[in-house]
């Protein structure tokens, strides 16, 4: 609705003081905005919700990542951030082929920027939509209410990380890839919900 | 007040036209159109560097490339990458510096490439115009959005965005000013030709104001990719 702001960067938020959430800096007493986002303008936060951008790695995050290579001690994978990371071969007890998507929790980021996982999963072979985490939150609903919507209209499983990136196998995986797209190109607008479930009882006649 | 070549007054700029994120493959992109200058500006990353030894442990790096295509110029231009090609990338790699923050990702590289599909003078501020809003694009944290522009002197007269016959004329002086938006830093300041102190301040005062009306132009046109009201559809 019209209560949504878009700020782009460089733009002056406030000039009160304020908590700064994220993609916020201050400068000269005044908070403004560093990327092009939704902004969320509380009465003692401030923060700027991107539409766009990389993944940044956060604890307790669940990611979905792709066996990218095999060393003497472990992998390398890839989870749609700005680095690669690293999982030793004692932390699972089989061995991985290249390609394989895998889906693990994160415990502790260390101090030279390394990461630890706990919870790994090995994810059957499967389709793996590819977007941009910030629209994640929207893929996902108030209450998990898109997730379950994708579950009951799509069938099969649906495995979403943190990272942006969506794995699922389910029985109609072009209605999938399109309903996945028309959340993520309408990220920014309201009433999402509402609008998918139309789209799915549109298609589900034909 | 005697009116341009094209028509234009002293203080009137080129038609622009902005769209955001034609190329799906890059992470952001611009296509920019500047009277007959045309440029395309992708961002690839923030991506892990390699060789290893060009990195740097608190900041990313930024490897800006601005080229012009073989077919841009009347004359066909060598690809291979000259002099002025490598300057203008270092100078315009400093600059885009001072706007991204780069200290959030370090260890990595930043690809922004700049391609001149067709030129008439002033490439470089088109570049740099095109680049800057490819990086909001791309979602990367910045403290603001650069804002270039080029102003100088042709004929007695003192113009902004200079054509290429203005450019050739006999006392001409060609400024590329690049600004930090709406911070209003001089990032990248550069000329050709010869100048007094009064001329030169009526030249930078004139490029300030040609910089605020590109800003508006941008500004435009990152909102209209994001419309936040209307009809969901596919």
């Amino acid at each position: 609705m019209s209560d949504k702001k878009i700020v782009i960067p460089g733009e002056l938020i406030t000039d009160q003081l304020k908590k700064l959430g994220s993609n916020v800096y201050l400068e000269n007493n005044k908070i403004y905005s560093s990327v092009i986002g939704l902004l969320s303008d509380s009465s003692n936060i401030v923060s700027v919700i991107p539409l766009n951008g990389p993944y940044t790695p956060l604890e307790g995050d669940g990611i979905i990542a792709v066996v990218k290579d095999e060393v003497l001690n472990g992998y390398i994978l890839e989870y749609n951030s700005f680095d690669d990371c690293f999982l030793t071969k004692s932390s699972i007890n089989k061995e991985l082929a290249i390609g394989t998507v895998i889906f693990l929790r994160i415990k502790k980021i260390t101090d030279n920027g390394s990461l630890e996982f706990d919870n790994i999963n090995i994810l059957p072979k499967a389709k793996v939509f590819q977007t941009s985490p910030v629209k994640i939150p929207r893929l996902i609903g108030k209450n998990e209410s898109m997730l379950n919507l994708f579950k009951e209209y799509l069938g099969g499983n649906i495995v979403i990380g943190k990272n942006g990136w969506v794995w699922y196998n389910s029985v109609n995986i072009f209605l999938a890839e399109r309903a996945f797209s028309l959340v993520v190109k309408n990220s920014q607008k309201s009433n999402l919900t509402n609008s998918v479930k139309e789209f799915f009882e549109k298609n589900k006649t034909k | 007040m005697s009116k341009r070549l094209d028509g234009r007054k002293n203080d009137e700029l080129r038609p622009i036209n902005i769209k955001l994120g034609v190329v799906k493959s890059a992470a952001g992109s611009c296509y920019l159109e500047w009277g007959k200058n045309t440029v395309v500006a992708t961002v690839h990353g923030p991506r892990p560097i390699f060789p290893k030894h060009l990195s740097d442990s608190t900041k990313a790096v930024i490897d800006y490339r601005y080229r012009m295509a073989p077919f841009s110029v009347s004359e066909r231009k060598s690809p291979v990458p000259g002099k002025r090609d490598k300057e203008i990338s270092l100078v315009s790699g400093f600059a885009l510096e001072s706007a991204i923050m780069t200290e959030k990702f370090p260890n990595t590289v930043i690809d922004i490439n700049a391609l001149i599909l067709s030129s008439n003078a002033g490439t470089r501020v088109a570049a740099l115009t095109a680049a800057s809003l490819a990086c909001v694009d791309a979602g990367l944290p910045m403290r603001g959005i650069l804002t270039a522009v080029s102003v100088g002197r042709a004929n007695g007269e003192f113009l902004s965005d200079l054509t290429k016959e203005e450019e050739d004329a006999e006392d001409a002086v060609d400024t590329a000013i690049a600004v930090l938006m709406p911070q209003k830093e001089i990032t990248l300041l550069q000329m050709d030709g010869f100048v007094n102190k009064e001329d030169w301040k009526k030249i930078i005062s004139m490029g300030f104001i040609g910089v605020d009306k590109v800003y508006e132009l941008q500004k435009k046109a990152l909102l209209e990719k994001y419309p936040v009201n209307g009809d969901i559809n596919e």
